[in-house]
């Protein structure tokens, strides 16, 4: 290192100094608080994730894999993630499958769709999609 | 320009040390200022390091022999591709790459964490900057890449000539990508933990980057499969070697958290799995690097013995505790929302594939290890071999390629004995009558049997999610077959492309299962104008050819000339060559292959005589090709995966709701 030229010596001093004076620049600054440090709101990738599951739930019922009972148990959570809720959390919980599980309405959707059995959850490609286009 | 070189890595050391202290400090006591100076720092520590790695490319490029590192990697007569190739070729090149590559991710990870969750900065910051001080501090002090010699040779000594080859150009840097992508998770996850910020946002934010690194993984590994397959001359592609499965535990890990990650966003389970998983899977590549930089177990992969390891451990250890304590201390908060119903359900297939996962990464582990645990309790060093590998996780694999047919198409929570029967009737049939169709086409192989019938259980079921989303898609409003697919993948990318990584997975254990189990081999010697048959093939050899190439400097090239012949087809002409290297001791081989879909005629040149005899090596591989073609699905579908979700303007209408009300059909 002793016998490096003045060329050199020059470039890195003048990389070390407008390193420090890059870095540093900031401590100068008051404090503004900056951006909140507590979580604030569900980031993007949450509620992106969020769109996707309910997407995919309502594909998933589309096709035939999830109960009408499991669906209308579970979407009203994916609807409140995806819209940037918090998610009802206690609801559910009350509602496992050791608990009451929520009445079926009058006239039952897979009923009302494809006139069949509402309590046969076999039936695969006859249900309607919710949201026309967005399956 | 080795001065020069020598304070950058230097500087970017220090840089990375203040931004550690100065974001976990800036966290701590709530000064942005202090926080904003760490950012700054990892922005300095990537320009140094750009700097350094300009300076050691244009050394490479310029075959200055001052540099041991060039002396080293470099020469006259090798391709000015694989003098800059040769950056990653050696120990001291690779990590700088490493480090580059590090500073890279976390320059993207800070812009994406401060728009989506600024409270993870600091966390985020610091770990980053830790990982790149530990690098840059192995850098500027055990493997710097910038000794310069005061009596520099005439000519360097070159790459390891299997090195020079196009798979292995890209198989470092892509495996690299991969490996340091890893990192990017560890540092959000641990991010969240310190900062409590302990709800599914920061494991959500870290499943892009493992994806990407999941990605990189699977194409390094696929590259060097490649690499293997055509360079070595062996007729295989994967031999178990400590190096390749350093890659492949990561890859196991991180597989296990893309599934897992998926129970946590639908049912806001198992955030404390997937937490650890995120850890083990960057304490995996730390573990890589140690296998492959320590000598500890002999590879050929690995780079020379060196005095890194100790070095490697203590990070290694190091980072578990950190990590692994992290989650511990978080643990009840951590705890799901929910609790797994049934165990007939889609969770339960998830986390039975999480289990299979990690019992495979467990084995591939204890395999690998097992030389050295055997040395320190017996004093005898024992390699377990392939033979362990393929026992233990051949019958995984297979219960992993059931589950990939089960995963799909069972319900969430709990499935009905309606929902069972309606879809796995047809994926179970086609399975079944294909393993009927290979019995009575003779096929007496049962572990081939079952995996095949396997493989068509699962082709099936992801056929029949493919046609159940066209039919749906169709009803609402779709013109046609091929406008709906495209638009049900578009539509539900994750989904779909995962379906579409499971066919290319498909492809690769076909290929893998048959070329494993059909394959076959003959070692002859031949006079000139003899012929051999093997596998249907016949293979005359036409005689011996002789030269040199790339004048003195360069190799004897030593080539059996051959004619293929299927039946009384002549499918043309073949070479299968050895290179000498004249200025050292090493020989490659050049492989005489031609490749089908049916199946591989692989040929290599093992001696000859005087009298122009020439003892060859034949090796007939059923459907190896299925595994390059599962190579290029496999991305693509991860590529569809990765690619940001159409967000829907609204939330859709609940379906019950429109069903029972007024405006139902």
């Amino acid at each position: 290192m002793g016998c490096r030229g003045p060329v050199t010596e020059a470039m890195i001093i003048a990389l070390a100094a407008a390193a420090a004076a890059w870095v540093l620049l900031p401590l100068l600054r008051a404090n503004d608080g900056g951006p909140p440090l507590e979580p604030g709101g569900a980031p993007r990738a949450v509620r992106d994730a969020a769109h996707a599951a309910l997407r995919d739930f309502e594909l998933d019922y589309a096709t035939g894999k999830i109960s009408l009972e499991d669906y209308q148990f579970l979407r009203p959570r994916y609807e409140a993630r995806a819209n940037g809720e918090e998610s009802p959390v206690p609801a559910i919980r009350a509602n496992t499958l050791e608990g009451p599980i929520p009445a079926s309405p009058p006239n039952s959707a897979k009923g009302r769709a494809t006139g069949g059995n509402p309590k046969d959850d076999a039936g695969p490609d006859a249900r309607p999609t919710p949201g026309g286009r967005q399956i | 320009m080795a001065d020069l070189g020598r304070f950058a890595v230097l500087a970017a050391l220090v840089l990375a040390v203040y931004a550690l202290i100065a974001a976990a400090l800036g966290g701590v006591t709530r000064r942005w200022q202090l926080v904003t100076s760490g950012v700054r720092a990892l922005v300095a520590v990537a320009v140094m390091e750009a700097l350094a790695a300009g300076m050691l490319v244009s050394a490479l490029a310029g075959r200055d022999y001052r540099f041991a590192y060039v002396a080293s990697h470099v020469s006259d007569s090798q391709a000015l591709l694989y003098d800059i190739t040769s950056f990653w070729g050696g120990m001291e090149g690779s990590m700088l790459l490493w480090a580059m590559i590090l500073s890279g991710y976390s320059l993207l990870a800070v812009r994406s964490i401060s728009r989506q969750r600024p409270a993870l900065l600091p966390g985020v910051v610091a770990t980053c900057a830790g990982v790149a001080a530990f690098f840059l501090f192995m850098l500027a002090g055990t493997t710097s890449p910038f000794v310069t010699s005061p009596f520099p040779p005439a000519d360097g000594q070159g790459m390891n000539p299997l090195l020079l080859n196009t798979w292995m150009a890209i198989h470092p840097p892509t495996l690299y990508l991969g490996f340091v992508g890893l990192t990017v998770p560890f540092a959000i996850v641990l991010a969240s933990l310190a900062a409590r910020s302990v709800d599914e946002a920061g494991v959500l934010l870290a499943r892009p980057w493992m994806l990407w690194a999941w990605y990189c993984l699977s194409m390094g590994l696929m590259f060097g499969a490649k690499w293997s397959y055509v360079v070595l001359g062996w007729g295989g592609y994967w031999a178990w070697d400590p190096v390749e499965n350093a890659a492949l535990m990561p890859w196991l890990v991180s597989t296990a958290f893309l599934h897992s990650v998926m129970i946590q966003e639908r049912r806001g389970m198992l955030k404390q799995w997937t937490a650890l998983l995120v850890v083990l899977a960057f304490g995996l590549s730390i573990f890589g690097t140690f296998l492959t930089r320590s000598g500890v177990l002999s590879s050929i992969h690995a780079f020379t013995q060196s005095s890194l390891g100790a070095y490697f451990l203590g990070f290694l250890a190091l980072v578990m505790l950190v990590g692994f304590g992290a989650v511990a201390w978080r643990w009840d908060e951590l705890r799901g929302e929910n609790t797994l119903d049934s165990a007939l359900s889609r969770e339960s297939a998830f986390l039975l594939n999480n289990a299979v996962l990690l019992s495979m990464a467990f084995a591939v582990f204890l395999g690998t290890i097992f030389p050295v645990l055997s040395e320190v309790l017996t004093g005898r060093r024992t390699n377990v071999g392939p033979p362990f590998f393929d026992h233990v996780v051949a019958p995984l694999a297979l219960v992993l390629l059931l589950l990939m047919g089960i995963g799909p198409l069972i319900a969430w929570r709990r499935a009905s004995a309606a929902n069972l029967r309606s879809n796995f009737l047809a994926p179970g049939a086609a399975g079944v009558l294909l393993g009927l169709a290979l019995l009575a086409a003779g096929v007496r192989a049962a572990g081939a049997v079952l995996a095949f019938s396997l493989c068509g259980f699962v082709a099936a079921t992801i056929a029949l999610e493919f046609a159940r989303g066209i039919r749906v898609r169709l009803a609402h409003g779709s013109h046609s077959a091929m406008r709906a697919c495209a638009a049900l993948v578009m539509h539900n990318r994750r989904r779909y492309g995962g379906y579409i990584v499971h066919l290319g997975m498909l492809l690769l254990l076909v290929g893998v299962t048959a070329s494993s189990i059909f394959s076959t081999q003959r070692l002859v010697t031949l006079h000139p104008g003899g012929s051999v048959r093997l596998g249907g093939y016949t293979v005359r050899f036409d005689g011996l050819q002789q030269s040199i190439r790339n004048g003195a400097e360069g190799r004897l090239v030593v080539a059996a000339r051959l004619r293929i012949f299927d039946g009384r087809r002549d499918l043309g002409a073949l070479e299968a060559r050895r290179n000498l290297f004249l200025t050292g001791q090493e020989s490659t081989t050049d492989v005489a292959l031609r490749s089908t879909p049916r199946d591989d005629l692989y040929v290599t040149l093992t001696g000859w005589t005087i009298s122009g005899d020439a003892t060859l090596r034949l090796l007939v591989n059923p459907l190896v090709m299925w595994i390059w073609a599962g190579g290029l699905v496999l991305p693509a579908g991860a590529i569809i995966t990765m690619l940001p979700e159409r967000r829907s303007l609204r939330v859709p209408v609940p379906m019950a709701e429109r069903a029972w009300g007024a405006e139902a059909p």
